[in-house]
């Protein structure tokens, strides 16, 4: 219950970090990490179609457009190399942290119904990760 | 799960406000996207209690979220490709042409 919680209060730390901080990038990054905790908090609940689902197909096709997006106007490619090195490393860190904090939890229950969704997930997640490259080109060539 | 729902209404709040506060079209886009977290952290008991339905919101939730994405990041390159900026006081000042 109290690692529950505190995935949560993370998740809103993030949040309003997204929209509080100045920086393009830095608000992009806390996004990624925001919706990252909502994620683990799925796998949390043992939610784990729903957990994939915001792992792969959010974070890893939308959050990411949004963080390229942010990281071109927001001047992150000019910032020096160390603070490059020290975002990568916090994010290695906070990533392991929560690898090792998390505890094993009981094998997931995936109901009968859900099983087949995966081929149907798999095929969204192409979906949408091919509109945002349509969408990028068409504004690139228009 | 209360909880849950508590801080996806909170961050779907904190959205809004970016929302209207920001003038700059990436943090819009942000903003939005803080929405879209706070939905998804509201869903999570709906996905508890009722599986199958909370599996379609989410799928709906994300396809939404790719297509606003898509289509605001795609703004965002042919303003900055004709008018050198994202901002939009900037872009108000500057005429018609976006």
């Amino acid at each position: 219950m109290f690692l529950e919680y505190l995935v949560l209060a993370v998740a809103l730390i993030f949040g309003v970090l997204a929209v509080l901080v100045k920086d393009n990038a830095v608000a992009a990054l806390s996004l990624a990490f925001s919706a990252a905790t909502v994620a683990g908090y799925y796998a949390l609940a043992g939610l784990v179609v729903a957990s994939f689902l915001v792992f792969v197909v959010y974070i890893g096709s939308v959050i990411l457009m949004v963080m390229v997006t942010a990281s071109m106007y927001g001047g992150f490619f000019d910032y020096p190399r160390r603070y490059k090195a020290a975002v990568a490393v916090l994010a290695v860190v906070a990533a392991l942290l929560l690898w090792a904090l998390i505890p094993q939890a009981p094998p997931p229950q995936v109901g009968q119904e859900l099983q087949p969704n995966f081929d149907l997930l798999a095929l969204i997640a192409a979906l949408l990760v091919s509109s945002l490259v349509v969408a990028i080109e068409v504004a690139k060539r228009a | 799960m209360i909880a849950a729902i508590a801080v996806g209404l909170v961050l779907i709040a904190v959205g809004l406000y970016g929302l209207a506060a920001s003038r700059n079209m990436v943090r819009l886009l942000i903003a939005v996207e803080v929405v879209v977290v706070g939905a998804l952290a509201a869903l999570a008991p709906v996905l508890s209690t009722a599986p199958s339905v909370g599996l379609w919101a989410l799928v709906l939730l994300i396809s939404m979220a790719a297509g606003e994405v898509a289509i605001i990041g795609a703004v965002i390159y042919r303003t900055y490709a004709a008018a050198k900026t994202t901002d939009l006081e900037e872009l108000r000042s500057g005429g018609d042409r976006p």
